[in-house]
């Protein structure tokens, strides 16, 4: 629509660098090739902010070069583990939960050529989906690796290897995201040794399976390829799994991941893993004890986390600077130290997230557009899709202990909810956390059959500003699990109904 | 001597290291040695909760920055005298008293608390301090002071209602949220009267049930505001304490460096060490002898290099991931730096009082070579090892703790 806003020419000349008219440049810069915006990186945090900048009226560019949109969340991440996830969890449950309901099937076998398939049809029709939305939003999509010239210029070489073009651009986002986080003296060969990018191309069920790292990605990967019968075995530093859940949901998921089959060796240090003819050989040491152990497996998967990724950019042109960490350092309206380049997701501060980097997408795209924006980082979702889900948002109790804060909890299992019985899935508890005295939500963290889903409810509950009873009072649907939401909110403040 | 067992205990302080049999008190830090006084920002254990080495325990404020100061222990609080907010404590003031774990705070001797003076304070009133303040004036004003300097003043544009916290109008044009509507109908308070005499601490101006329950009197009135702070206080990403790279990664002309591979590109000379020097005036601590102001500085150096290492540990934030701190970081037992000391060639007494009686006995004649090193002063070299990244910055955290350890006069 701002297209066909008014071509002011003369007024372009006097105030080409405000941003109030950098509507009226779209019709101009094509002439010169200037953006509005530029974006670096088409994943979550990129291509969101690209849209969204295309759609204030922005003449938007976005480079990446994998060669699909969707970054690592759509391609290497979110998106397939899902797929591998609930197809695992569906061979699971009809293996060994079929016969107490009442379905008798037999020859049940997991073709894994065909769950790959699955995933990578999944896969292909996103990432495809995001290029039309691109070519609807008019956003120009350039398909080659991005380096910094100067502050205001990036040369795209393309991937297939056609000659490299210099794009000029007014306002820089550089969304260029993470990649997994290499273990010191560990080489990863994505066969048997491999990161999060391997463990979703696996072609054959791993008898053995050694994990490094009890976050959520080792936690996830190992149950897909448990549930299809893999050996796994979970190795953490920490003294508990699951990096930044609330401890008592931790040790519950702990329990239930356990009873599903897989080992834990926490306080557990890794000093080495290597190949070994068929095998790899993993080393491991008792951080307390000092016992060592050699653990054997067919694949190693080091998940041990992420960390920023800008190889390549050439920061040193445009004179961003990064912290020591490697992240490259932003103000709160994500401007780096050259006020016409902003940053946004995993490259840059707070919690790895997908949807983290879309918000800051949005908001960036906003500031640049409008001169504001926002994201509210104390109500930022994690989820975990293991069976059960773990979900949270907002404080857990350990901070809210260290905060000093006086607290309620509220609890209730699912054992108590009408449909989490007709399921017959009852594992799992919904947790309030709120203040003492004013009742305002502080942290809900749910462990338990679609938790995934449920923690909406609480996201927008504290954005809010919700107390408990106004869950409480706000009237859910019989017979749903929500309703256990609902009641863990009762509990809290006042007495649960059915418990 | 007994100047010596004075630099101990005050490190102690800081350590928080019980070593007798009964609770110890916990003295107000000093976190730099230019520091004389300083507030709590607020305290993250309470009274009776156990903490472990590394937790943080307390964040206080000086002039110039926040520190989180952390356990070198595991222990128990078992009394906090100085609230979360409290300003101008002396350094060297009692604001605490810790027990080791397991240890039943109800039944332990508690010492009494010691004022920098080195006067023990009044027992009882430093009792009363704590359990008398209302809440409702303890809580308002504390927790929001603090806030204020760690949030971007950028943001504020954007979401000035809710991170102003207890003081924002109500919204007239929001729609009520229904522990809000039920506790006005039974109150008997019209929407009207909510909106125009209730303060609200929801985002955008949003009455809250707290602020309703604040209003009426049934909380005390700084509770949703204390609430609303603490939750606003983590709507904006955390960009405290970052350390940018180093400029040569940045800068270096081979343009392939990535930050994080801290050495230096092979191919150049060898850099020149560098080295920190610092001349320490230790004339108070009048040392009988050489020997005892070696001991003297040998402990001090000892205390700095543990200081320098709980210093040096990250702080506890959404950006610090210890799994990932514990992989990059320089292996157990790597030496950041060296420290050379070049003493005095005579002490200060020797000096000033001409011959002592000691020397006398002991045949020494200390006036002669006293030139080259001021007589009361030692000077510290500390070579840093630039193998290691983070070196220099531990090399002068190590200084200055030494400095303070050397320095301080009670």
């Amino acid at each position: 629509m701002l297209r066909t806003t008014r071509i002011l020419p003369s007024k372009f000349g006097v105030a080409a660098r405000t941003r109030a008219v950098t509507q009226f440049q779209r019709c101009y810069s094509s002439a010169n090739e200037e953006l509005d915006v530029l974006v670096i990186g088409g994943g979550p945090g990129g291509y969101v902010a690209a849209i969204k900048a295309a759609q204030a009226g922005l003449k938007t560019g976005c480079i990446e070069k994998r060669g699909s949109l969707g970054g690592t969340c759509l391609n290497v991440g979110c998106i397939p583990s899902k797929s591998l996830l609930n197809n695992s969890q569906m061979y699971h449950a009809i293996k060994t939960d079929s016969a107490n309901r009442g379905i008798e099937v037999s020859d049940v076998k997991m073709n894994i050529a065909k769950l790959q398939e699955a995933k990578e049809t999944s896969v292909k029709g996103l990432t495809g989906g995001i290029e039309m939305l691109f070519k609807k939003n008019k956003v120009n999509y350039y398909k080659g690796a991005g380096s910094f010239v100067s502050d205001s210029e990036v040369k795209v070489d393309p991937i297939d290897g056609g000659e490299a073009v210099t794009l000029k651009a007014k306002n820089i986002i550089i969304a260029t995201g993470s990649e997994p986080t290499p273990f010191p003296g560990i080489t990863i060969d994505e066969k048997k040794i491999v990161s999060s990018t391997g463990a979703l191309a696996l072609e054959a069920v791993p008898k053995k399976m050694v994990i490094i790292g009890g976050g959520i990605i080792g936690l996830e990967m190992g149950s897909v390829w448990s549930r299809l019968g893999s050996e796994v075995t979970v190795v953490e530093f920490q003294n508990a799994i699951g990096a930044g859940m609330d401890d008592e949901i931790a040790k519950a998921a702990q329990k239930m991941l356990t009873k599903q089959g897989i080992k834990f060796k926490l306080g557990t240090k890794v000093l080495s893993g290597a190949i070994e003819g068929d095998g790899v050989k993993v080393e491991v040491e008792n951080v307390k004890k000092g016992d060592k152990e050699t653990l054997d497996a067919d694949v190693l998967l080091v998940a041990i986390g992420r960390r920023p990724y800008s190889e390549g950019l050439n920061l040193e042109a445009a004179g961003v600077e990064k912290d020591d960490k490697g992240r490259i350092i932003i103000d709160q309206e994500y401007r780096t130290n050259k006020s016409n380049i902003r940053c946004i997701g995993d490259v840059t501060f707070g919690p790895m997230l997908a949807h983290k980097a879309e918000e800051e997408g949005v908001a960036t795209a906003e500031y640049i557009a409008t001169g504001h924006g926002h994201v509210n980082y104390a109500a930022i979702p994690s989820v975990m899709y293991t069976h059960p889900e773990v979900a949270w948002v907002g404080q857990t109790e350990q901070q809210v202990k260290e905060a000093g804060i006086k607290y309620n909890v509220g609890k209730f299992p699912f054992a108590a909810n009408s449909r989490a019985k007709t399921n017959l899935d009852t594992e799992g508890t919904v947790k309030f956390i709120a203040d003492k005295e004013t009742d305002r939500i502080l942290g809900i963290h749910i462990i338990g059959p679609n938790a995934g889903e449920m923690i909406a409810e609480g996201v927008l509950a504290l954005e809010y500003g919700a107390s408990c009873e106004d869950i409480a009072r706000t009237c859910h649907a019989h017979p749903t699990l929500s309703e256990a939401f609902k009641e863990a909110a009762m509990a809290t403040y006042d007495k649960a109904i059915h418990f | 001597m007994n100047r010596l067992l004075r630099v101990i205990p005050r490190a102690r302080l800081l350590h928080t290291t019980p070593r007798l049999y009964q609770a110890s008190n916990f003295a107000m830090p000093a976190m730099s040695p230019t520091m004389t006084e300083g507030g709590i920002v607020s305290w993250k254990v309470k009274e009776g909760d156990e903490f472990s080495a590394g937790d943080v325990i307390l964040e206080i404020e000086t002039d110039k920055a926040q520190i989180d100061v952390e356990a070198a222990d595991d222990g128990v609080m078992a009394k906090i005298y100085k609230k979360d907010g409290d300003k101008d404590i002396q350094v060297g003031d009692t604001i605490a008293v810790i027990a080791e774990p397991g240890d039943d705070i109800k039944t332990i001797d508690i010492p009494a608390p010691v004022e920098s003076d080195g006067k023990p304070a009044p027992k009882e009133e430093a009792k009363e301090e704590v359990k008398e303040a209302p809440k409702e004036e303890a809580k308002a004003p504390a927790p929001k002071a603090p806030s204020t300097p760690k949030e971007a003043p950028k943001t504020e544009s954007s979401s000035a209602p809710s991170s102003s916290g207890y003081s924002a109008p109500a919204n007239p044009a929001q729609t009520l949220l229904p522990s809000v509507s039920s506790l006005l109908v039974a109150n008997g308070i019209s929407k009207e009267d909510a909106f125009a005499k209730i303060k609200a601490t929801g985002p955008h101006g949003r009455l809250l049930k707290g602020d309703i329950l604040a209003y009426l009197g049934k909380v005390p009135e700084g509770s949703p505001g204390a609430v609303a702070d603490e939750i606003n206080k983590r709507s904006h990403l955390d960009l405290s304490n970052i350390k940018p790279a180093k400029k040569s990664d940045a800068a270096a002309p081979t343009g392939a460096a990535k930050a994080g591979d801290a050495a230096a590109p092979a191919t150049k000379a060898a850099p020149e060490p560098v080295i920190f020097t610092s001349f320490l005036d230790v004339a108070h601590f009048e040392p009988e002898d050489q020997l005892e102001l070696q001991r003297i500085v040998k402990q001090a150096i000892k205390l700095a290099k543990y200081d320098a290492v709980e210093l040096a540990k990250p702080r506890r934030s959404a950006n610090v991931d210890p799994d990932f701190e514990a992989i990059i970081g320089p292996a157990k037992g790597t030496k950041f730096y060296d420290v050379n000391v070049i003493y005095p060639k005579s002490t200060k007494r020797a000096l000033s009082n001409g011959a002592d009686l000691y020397d006398i006995l002991s045949d020494r004649k200390p006036r002669k070579a006293a030139v080259q090193v001021p007589s009361n002063t030692v000077q510290v070299d500390v070579t840093v090892n630039d193998k290691v990244p983070g070196a220099e910055k531990r090399a002068k955290l190590f200084l200055n703790r030494l400095e303070y350890h050397l320095t301080v006069e009670e």
